[in-house]
C-alpha cells in the first residue's frame, strides 16, 4: 500500500511537472534565437513588462516583445537561428513582435520599425507559412530571401525601401491601398500616408551611400578587400601598363584614370602614369557603373 | 643580380598563378578603342604642331590574373622655329603585352606581374630628323606621346596591400630592364642603351569618413646610366614624388578629387670636359608643382559629365642663361570637360575636350617667352564580351 501511495504521489507530482515541462520544451522549441554579433556606440534593449532598458553588448540575446534602440552613431547587428541576419542603424527603435517558429517548420520573423533604418539579410524561408516582415507606420515590407535590402523609416511616417543587387529574389511592399514588388536592384518610396511608388533602379551612389551607412561585418571585410583591391590596382597603374576596367564593375575613379593612363601612362617614358590628373582607389566596387 | 633574381621570381610567380587560375576561372575579356587629336601653338613665336593617335587594348581579366596587349598608331608633325625642318613621324609606337597574377596571403593582398614591351615603334630617327625635335621638356605638356619607339624591354612588377584600422597601406615597385636600340639608322656605333630603371612607390589609402577618404602616394625613381657604343654617356637624376588626393561626394550626385603633387629631381649625371661622366654642376630638373580638382556629375543613369580643372608649376632649374642648360620653367592650366555614356552593361563611351594653355619662360632652350595653347580631343569605347 505504501508503494501505491507513493505510486499515487509521483503520478500526482509528475502529471504537472511532465506538463510544465513539455510546455516549456514546446515553448523553448518554438523560440528562435537571437544574438548580438556587432555593438557599436550605444545600443539598448527593453523587455516585455520591463521598464528599465539594458544595454546591448555583443552577445546578448533577444526575445519577442523586446525593443531595440539606437543612439547616435551607434548600430547593431543581430544573428539569428534562422540564419537571417538584421543590422540596426543609429537613431533607430525597433520591436520584435513575432521570432517563433511554425508547426509547418516555417520562421516567422516580424519587426515593428517605427524609426531609423534597417538593413536585413533573410534566408530563403522554408515554408509557406514562413514570414520575415517589417512594419512601418506607412508600409509592411514583406520578403522570401532575397539579397541585402534596407528598409528605413523617417520621423514623418515615410518609408523607403532598396533592394540591393543580386541574382534573385524579391521584396513587397504592402502600402494602404496597394502593393508593389520589388526585384534587385530596385527602390521604391511610401509616403506616410500613401502608397508605394513605382519601383525604379538605385543609383550607384545612393548604393554607394546606403552600403557605407549600414553594412554587415561580412560586407565590411569584403570592403576591406575592396580597400587594399584598390590600392594595389592604384599602384598597379604607376607600375605596369595600365588597363581599362569593366563599365559594370568597376568604380568611376579607375574607369576614368584608366581611361587616362592607356593614352599617356604607357608612353610615359616607361615609368608609369605620373602625369596623370585622375584620381584612384575608391573602394567600392561592384556598383552598377 | 638583381635583375636576374627579380625576374625569375616574378616570371615563376606569374606563370604558376596563371596555371592553376586559368584553370578554375572564368575571366572578362575587353576591347578598347581610343582616338585622340591634339593642336598645339605658339602666340609669340612660330611653333606649332599637332598629333592623333588611335590606340586600343584588348584585356583579359579573370580577377586572379590577367593579360592585355596594348597597341597605338600615332602620327606627330610639327615645326619649330630652332629648325628650318619640320618634324613628322607616323607609326606604330612600341606595344605592350602586360600579364599579372594577384593571391591574398593571410590579409595581405598581393599582385605580381611582367610588361614586354615589343619594339614595333620607331627608334631610328637619321641626324636631320634629330635635329628637329624638340629638347626643351616643354613637349610633355604640349603632346601625350613624345616616345615613339626604345628597344625590347621588360618591366617586371610586384605589389603588396594590408589594411589596418582605418588606413589600407601598399607597397611596391617594378624594375625596368632596358633593350638597346639603334638610334639613328645611319651611322655607325651609335647603339643606344638606356639605364635599367627601378620605380619605388608606398601609398596609403585612408578613409576618412563616410563618403570621402583621402590617398598619399610616395615614389622615388632611380635609372642606372645610359650607354651609347658601351660608353656610358647620361644617368637621370633620382625622381621623388609625393602625391595626395582628397576625395568624396561632395554633395548628391557629384563626386570630385582635390589632389596635389609635388616632384623633385637630383642632378642628373652627364659626360664632362674629360670625357668620364660626372654629376652635372648645376641641376638641371626643376621641382614639379601639380594641383587639380575633378569632379563628375550624374545627370541621368546613363549619363555623366565630367571635367578636371588644374595647374601646374614647373620651376627653374638652378643654371643660368647662357650656360647652355638654363632652363626658366613654365606654367600650365589646363581644362576638361567630359562625359561618360553607359551604352548597356556591356559598353560605356567616353569623350572629352581639354584646353591648356602652357607660358615657357625664355630661357637657353626658348629663345623668347611663348604662351602655347593646347587642345585635346580624344573619344574613346570599351566593350566587354
Amino acid at each position: 500500500m505504501n508503494i501505491n501511495k507513493t505510486e499515487g504521489r509521483i503520478t500526482i507530482v509528475a502529471v504537472p511537472v511532465a506538463v510544465v515541462a513539455f510546455a516549456v520544451f514546446s515553448i523553448a522549441a518554438s523560440r528562435i534565437g537571437a544574438t548580438a554579433i556587432v555593438v557599436k556606440g550605444h545600443v539598448g534593449v527593453t523587455s516585455t513588462g520591463e521598464t528599465e532598458q539594458r544595454r546591448v553588448r555583443v552577445g546578448t540575446g533577444f526575445s519577442e516583445g523586446d525593443t531595440v534602440r539606437t543612439e547616435v552613431e551607434s548600430m547593431v547587428e543581430i544573428v539569428f537561428d534562422t540564419g537571417h541576419t538584421v543590422a540596426l542603424g543609429e537613431k533607430s527603435n525597433v520591436v520584435i513582435q513575432a521570432m517563433s517558429k511554425t508547426r509547418g517548420g516555417g520562421s516567422r520573423s516580424i519587426f515593428g520599425l517605427s524609426v531609423g533604418s534597417m538593413k536585413s539579410l533573410v534566408r530563403k524561408l522554408r515554408s509557406k507559412d514562413s514570414r520575415f516582415e517589417i512594419h512601418t507606420k506607412s508600409a509592411v515590407v514583406k520578403v522570401r530571401g532575397t539579397p541585402p535590402f534596407y528598409v528605413k523609416a523617417g520621423e514623418d511616417g515615410s518609408t523607403d525601401v532598396d533592394l540591393t543587387p543580386g541574382e534573385r529574389g524579391k521584396v513587397c511592399v504592402d502600402g494602404a491601398n496597394r502593393q508593389v514588388c520589388l526585384d534587385p536592384g530596385y527602390r521604391t518610396t511610401v509616403g506616410p500616408d500613401g502608397d508605394p511608388a513605382e519601383p525604379f533602379a538605385i543609383s550607384a551612389d545612393r548604393l554607394d551611400a546606403l552600403n557605407r551607412a549600414l553594412s554587415f561585418s561580412s560586407e565590411k571585410k569584403a570592403a576591406t578587400d575592396a580597400q587594399t583591391g584598390a590600392l594595389v590596382n592604384h599602384l598597379a597603374r604607376k607600375l605596369s601598363v595600365p588597363t581599362v576596367s569593366r563599365s559594370g564593375n568597376d568604380s568611376f575613379y579607375e574607369n576614368l584614370e584608366n581611361q587616362y593612363d592607356i593614352g599617356r601612362g604607357m608612353h610615359d617614358d616607361n615609368s608609369g602614369s605620373t602625369a596623370d590628373p585622375y584620381v584612384s582607389g575608391s573602394i567600392i566596387i561592384n556598383t552598377t557603373h | 643580380m638583381l635583375r636576374k633574381f627579380v625576374t625569375t621570381l616574378i616570371v615563376t610567380l606569374c606563370a604558376t598563378g596563371i596555371g592553376d587560375a586559368v584553370a578554375d576561372e572564368k575571366g572578362t575579356l575587353m576591347f578598347s578603342v581610343y582616338g585622340n587629336y591634339g593642336s598645339w601653338n605658339a602666340d609669340s613665336i612660330d611653333n606649332s604642331g599637332g598629333q592623333s593617335m588611335v590606340y586600343s587594348q584588348l584585356v583579359y581579366d579573370a580577377s586572379s590574373w590577367g593579360a592585355s596587349v596594348t597597341m597605338t598608331y600615332a602620327s606627330t608633325s610639327y615645326d619649330t622655329i630652332q629648325s628650318d625642318n619640320s618634324f613628322n613621324v607616323s607609326g606604330l609606337t612600341d606595344t605592350v603585352i602586360g600579364t599579372y597574377y594577384s593571391a591574398k596571403i593571410n590579409d595581405v593582398s598581393i599582385r605580381a606581374g611582367v610588361d614586354l614591351i615589343v619594339p614595333t615603334g620607331k627608334n631610328s630617327f637619321p641626324l636631320d630628323e634629330r635635329q628637329s625635335m624638340i629638347t626643351d621638356d616643354v613637349n610633355s605638356d604640349l603632346m601625350l606621346l613624345n616616345h615613339f619607339g626604345g628597344g625590347l624591354s621588360f618591366r617586371p612588377h610586384v605589389i603588396a596591400a594590408v589594411k589596418r584600422g582605418r588606413v589600407a597601406w601598399a607597397a611596391g615597385f617594378n624594375y625596368l630592364v632596358s633593350g638597346s636600340y639603334d638610334t639613328s639608322g645611319d651611322l655607325e656605333n651609335d647603339t643606344y642603351d638606356p639605364g635599367d630603371k627601378l620605380v619605388a612607390v608606398i601609398s596609403a589609402n585612408i578613409d576618412t569618413g563616410d563618403d570621402q577618404f583621402a590617398l598619399v602616394t610616395l615614389s622615388f625613381t632611380t635609372a642606372g646610366r645610359d650607354t651609347l657604343d658601351g660608353d656610358d654617356i647620361y644617368r637621370q637624376g633620382d625622381v621623388v614624388a609625393l602625391e595626395a588626393r582628397y576625395v568624396r561626394n561632395w554633395f548628391d550626385l557629384f563626386k570630385g578629387t582635390l589632389g596635389g603633387k609635388i616632384s623633385m629631381q637630383g642632378k642628373n649625371d652627364i659626360v664632362g670636359t674629360d670625357n668620364s661622366i660626372t654629376s652635372e654642376t648645376g641641376n638641371s630638373n626643376g621641382n614639379i608643382m601639380e594641383i587639380f580638382f575633378s569632379g563628375r556629375r550624374r545627370v541621368a543613369s546613363d549619363y555623366s559629365l565630367t571635367g578636371v580643372l588644374g595647374t601646374k608649376h614647373v620651376a627653374a632649374n638652378s643654371y643660368s642663361m647662357g650656360e647652355g642648360l638654363a632652363d626658366a620653367g613654365r606654367d600650365v592650366v589646363y581644362l576638361e570637360p567630359g562625359l561618360i555614356w553607359i551604352v548597356d552593361s556591356k559598353a560605356y563611351v567616353t569623350a572629352k575636350l581639354r584646353y591648356a594653355t602652357v607660358s615657357d619662360y625664355q630661357d637657353d632652350f626658348s629663345p623668347e617667352d611663348a604662351r602655347y595653347n593646347v587642345i585635346t580631343l580624344e573619344v574613346g569605347m570599351v566593350y566587354s564580351f
